[in-house]
């Protein structure tokens, strides 16, 4: 009887320790490789840097992008490019954070520049 | 006689079943559960609020260091690519560490789309609501 309750207790330890209670998200990222065509005629073009970017050679803050892109948006559903090249101090966290802001972001084709 | 063994019996014997009922959900939870494998422990994953949430992947990490670690070996994108093609499986997961440089992130995703890859996805971590 005692075993049984200690072989139990031991199981529940082994897959209270072994249990994962990470919540994982995904994304998708594409990048422009070589040969990689532009398939809108004129791109958008974002450069990230550790502590901003810039939209097209203005300077914006990282939260403020995706009202300042709506003034690109293209007034038919075509779609456009949005070209994303990062600085060499740039975290993967950072890129990704950007990413996520562009996601709800439907009409822009977002690439990112390797 | 008889009576104290019935007592016996019946303080016992509650003890027993729950026990049971204890064990049988403990059987039904390792059938019915899968033991993911770890990641790595040396990775700190992208903490994101909005995208889509899914299971544990079987997929590579790539360290802060930029070294791509898959089940504890280190590999290359290229042969990672080979190996997961090989397998007929064209979309590609990595799990990137969130102090790796962002060009480091996108060379090894440039790698793996010209090995084959049709899709590349970065798998980050939920962060609480």
């Amino acid at each position: 009887m005692t075993s049984l309750i200690d072989v139990i207790f031991i199981l529940l330890l082994f897959f209270l320790l072994t249990s994962t209670f990470t919540r994982f998200g995904e994304l998708s990222v594409s990048t422009g490789g070589a040969g990689a065509g532009i398939g809108s005629a004129s791109p958008i073009f974002l450069r990230l840097d550790a502590d901003g970017l810039t939209l097209n050679g203005t300077r914006h803050a990282l939260d403020t992008i995706a009202p300042a892109l709506e003034a690109f948006a293209p007034g038919d559903s075509t779609g456009a490019t949005v070209l994303v090249s990062v600085a060499d101090d740039v975290t993967s966290q950072r890129l990704v954070d950007l990413l996520v802001l562009l996601r709800p972001v439907d009409w822009a084709d977002v690439t990112v520049l390797g | 006689m008889l009576r104290r063994a019935n007592k016996r019996r019946g303080r016992a014997d509650p003890l027993i079943a729950l026990i049971n009922v204890v064990f049988l959900l403990l059987i039904f939870l390792m059938v019915a559960g899968t033991v993911a494998p770890a990641l790595s422990r040396d990775v700190e994953l992208i903490d994101t609020a909005d995208p889509a949430s899914r299971p544990p992947p079987d997929a590579p990490v790539i360290l802060a260091d930029g070294r791509l670690v898959l089940d504890g070996v280190e590999t290359t994108a290229a042969d990672l690519a080979r190996a997961r093609l090989a397998t007929g499986e064209a979309e590609i997961r990595i799990v990137p560490d969130r102090n790796l440089p962002a060009h480091q992130l996108i060379e090894v995703i440039s790698e793996l789309r010209a090995a084959g890859a049709t899709e590349v996805w970065i798998v980050t971590e939920r962060a609480a609501q």
